[in-house]
């Protein structure tokens, strides 16, 4: 299941840069830019939580955190909504930190054979229990490159915006891990 | 092998509707307003700290500073306007909690709502359902509801309540008929009015009015922290609390004159009432006929025997015995099964005395007396036979009577009742312009010239915070260009301090710098004060004022008393009017 985004225009991207710096002066400006992204932050949250209410909390937090920190943000280049879904992830992780707890990874079944596909290993029942076990023991930068490219359906443009590494460097890292992966599936 | 996530296959997600649920911004809003603006949770208000003082005194040096290397000096407004912008917006004068007024909890249930009533007569509608917690969900359970009220000029300073309004570039003065803050919270965290819902707000305060005036017109208005102004929200609606009667008001005497004479009046037209209600007694309800039940025992009573007494319902002896020989023809006493036992020998015993007093409707109680002996029954008056039947026949024509006989004596009764409420209201009348006459003549003579009125303020507050019942007025007439020495003719600057005006409840704050323009009503007792470093009063004698006359500069010298505040009632006592 896709976050519902969409690809971004450069205009669109300077067009929200107008709206941000008016946020800036004015935070009762901000209103147009939560309405547009509450639900994708929303849902980006609760893919990692499963919780409704937790996820509410969670978002209301991010939001509350990027309106504090507006200030801070200038437009280079990268969409907002990228630097929005960075505090989520950062939110995310903190909670599950302080709770001592292993956060959820939500996958769709048909996400799972697109991850086979890509590593040319036909879609079976065994391999797919196998392929749950070792994506178990990636570590966290690892399961969020698999879990936005693949699961989530990112553009590598747009995980690299949120990771903060270059498109190159995100793509590099994803089919490095696919090798890891396929080869603890084979052996 | 740990497992360090949680992986779910096909998890439930939400609808966009159920995410928009938790959609709010508003609430996001002041969340962010509230953390900006209060940098400790639960602090409503930031302390003027010694931190700050150093501050203030370092900013006045910096204008100082600046201004001798430049030309032209900024304008005296303008040093004001530039030191205020650089506080905190509520600068609270002392450090001591125990000179902050504390906020009064109460709880409400959040799910139902409730009436929550104040010492000070003041009360808060809370409706159901009106609180959510900062993330947009409701609230169940119990909350606080965190309320002060400030009422007057020395509330408002040690609230460091700023009262300066600016409206189409002019500016003002909020004359205040009252302000409350209003928090609430659940387990220690502040929680949020929810979209849509309002707390009405009944606040009991006073007002200064002149006499035989109307009612001025107070606004709302609500402080924004964010912006640091207050923002008009709604029409006040006032209404003036008539019987108020203030022991400090000089006019005490003949206002109490007044109440007393109004109050006999009421009392007047009570008792004229009850006395025409005594004099006029309803129609008796006339009681059904009830048939011998043949298996309870009866006696007959000739009420013509001297030896029968008869109560009525009062206990008065009813003497006219012939009339009740005639209203109990026929009747015999059926002895009522909630007697219980007796003993029937009884009836064969003749008694010295016998008394009946009916009980109600139906049933009476039957005292048979002889000597110290007594012997009490209760009985039900019956009928047997053909007497049942003829009672039966004329009971509904007794019935329409009494019906039509108890129809005259309401619309007696109520005619009554008009006649003298119209009386009471002409008496009053007269009564009120006696006093008003008198009541301007006194403050003509004594030249005071304002009373003091007890008021209901009625508001509804949309969002949680402090919120105010004002009038914006212009600033007093006179202005003087002022300079300041403390007693031994030191010159004092870079403090703060306020100005109180007797006939308007309002307070002005000020930087005490060389050159503050200081505006006051010269007819009018004013006072002037600063708080030192050590937490001290420094005022200026308000005979002061009385002589700056026609002066355009004027030195005002500020004496400190040397006494360490530590309660609300001695900055009241030291900062009172004479």
């Amino acid at each position: 299941m896709s976050l519902g985004r969409k690809t971004v225009s450069s205009w669109e991207i300077e067009q929200e840069w107008l709206e941000i710096q008016a946020a800036q002066g004015d935070p009762t400006m901000f209103r147009p830019i939560y309405n547009r992204y509450f639900e994708q932050v929303f849902r980006f949250i609760h893919r990692r939580t499963a919780d409704e209410d937790l996820s509410a909390d969670l978002c209301s937090q991010v939001f509350l955190k990027a309106m504090q920190r507006l200030n801070d943000y200038a437009f280079r280049g990268v969409p907002f909504s990228a630097w929005l879904f960075r505090i989520a992830s950062n939110e995310v992780a903190q909670h599950f930190r302080q709770n001592k707890a292993g956060r959820v990874v939500s996958i769709e079944d048909v996400h799972i054979g697109e991850v086979m596909e890509e590593i040319d290993e036909e879609h079976n029942e065994a391999l797919r229990n196998k392929l749950l076990l070792v994506l178990n023991d990636l570590n966290e930068l690892d399961l969020q490159l698999i879990e936005m490219r693949f699961f989530e359906q990112m553009p590598f443009k747009e995980i690299a915006d949120i990771t903060g590494m270059t498109e190159n460097n995100a793509k590099v890292k994803v089919y490095r891990i696919l090798e890891r992966l396929k080869k603890k599936l084979i052996s | 092998m740990s497992k360090q996530y949680d992986i779910r296959i096909n998890p439930q997600q939400p609808s966009s509707e159920e995410i928009a649920r938790h959609k709010n911004f508003d609430a996001l809003l002041e969340q962010y307003q509230q953390k900006k603006a209060t940098p400790q949770p639960g602090a409503s208000i930031i302390r003027f700290s010694l931190l700050m003082r150093y501050a203030a005194a370092l900013a006045v040096l910096a204008i100082a500073v600046y201004g001798a290397f430049i030309l032209t000096q900024p304008a005296v407004s303008d040093v004001q306007a530039a030191y205020f912008e650089k506080q905190p917006h509520i600068i609270v004068p002392f450090e001591q909690p125990e000179l902050t007024k504390p906020a009064v909890a109460l709880k409400v249930n959040a799910s139902k709502g409730g009436v929550l009533e104040y010492s000070s007569g003041s009360r808060l509608v809370i409706p159901s359902e009106a609180f959510m917690t900062d993330r947009g969900k409701l609230v169940e359970g119990e909350v606080d509801i965190r309320y002060r009220e400030m009422l007057d000029y020395v509330d408002f300073f040690l609230a460091g309540v700023p009262m300066n309004y600016d409206s189409a570039g002019k500016h003002y003065d909020l004359e205040s008929a009252g302000m409350v803050e209003i928090y609430a919270e659940q387990n220690g965290k502040r929680v949020n009015l929810a979209p849509g819902k309002t707390i009405a707000v009944e606040l009991v305060s006073f007002i200064l009015r002149t006499p035989n005036s109307q009612i001025p017109r107070f606004n709302v208005y609500k402080l924004d922290t964010e912006a640091r102004q207050w923002v008009y929200q709604d029409v006040n609606h006032l209404q003036l609390v008539e019987d108020y009667l203030d022991p400090k008001d000089p006019n005490y005497d003949v206002k109490k004159a007044h109440l007393d004479a109004l109050k006999a009046i009421e009392s007047k037209g009570i008792l004229e009432m009850q006395a025409f209600q005594t004099m006029t007694p309803a129609p008796e309800a006339p009681s059904s006929p009830q048939k011998h039940q043949g298996k309870h025992p009866t006696i007959e009573l000739q009420f013509t025997d001297d030896n029968v007494i008869f109560e009525d319902e009062n206990g008065l002896e009813n003497g006219e015995t012939d009339r009740l020989e005639k209203l109990y023809k026929g009747t015999i006493w059926q002895i009522s099964p909630r007697n219980g036992a007796f003993d029937e020998r009884a009836f064969r015993v003749e008694w010295e005395t016998t008394r009946l007093k009916q009980l109600n409707n139906q049933e009476y109680e039957l005292t048979f007396i002889s000597g110290a002996k007594e012997l009490k029954l209760i009985v039900s008056p019956v009928l047997m036979g053909n007497d049942y039947e003829q009672a039966l026949r004329s009971y509904d024509a007794v019935v329409k009577e009494y019906e039509q006989k108890m129809a005259e004596w309401v619309q007696l009764l109520q005619e009554k009742r008009v006649a003298i409420q119209q009386k009471i209201a002409a008496e009053k009348a007269t009564a009120q312009q006696t006093f008003e006459a008198q009541h301007a003549d006194i403050f003509t003579a004594t030249g005071e010239g304002l009373i003091r009125s007890k008021v209901i303020n009625r508001f509804q507050v949309a969002s949680l915070g402090l919120w105010s019942c004002d009038r914006p007025v212009p600033p007093a007439p006179k202005a003087v260009s002022a300079q300041f020495t403390d007693q031994q003719g030191k010159a004092v600057e870079g403090m703060v301090a306020y100005v109180a005006d007797k006939k308007r409840n309002t307070l002005r704050r000020f930087l005490v710098t060389d050159g503050a323009k200081i505006n006051f009503d010269a007819d009018s007792d004013n006072l002037l004060w600063m708080v030192t470093k050590d937490d001290k009063l420094a005022l200026v004698n308000p005979g002061q004022f009385r002589q700056i006359g026609n002066k355009d500069e004027y030195t005002f010298a500020f004496t400190v008393l040397d006494k360490k505040i530590t309660n609300e009632a001695e900055v009241r006592e030291l900062l009172k009017f004479e």
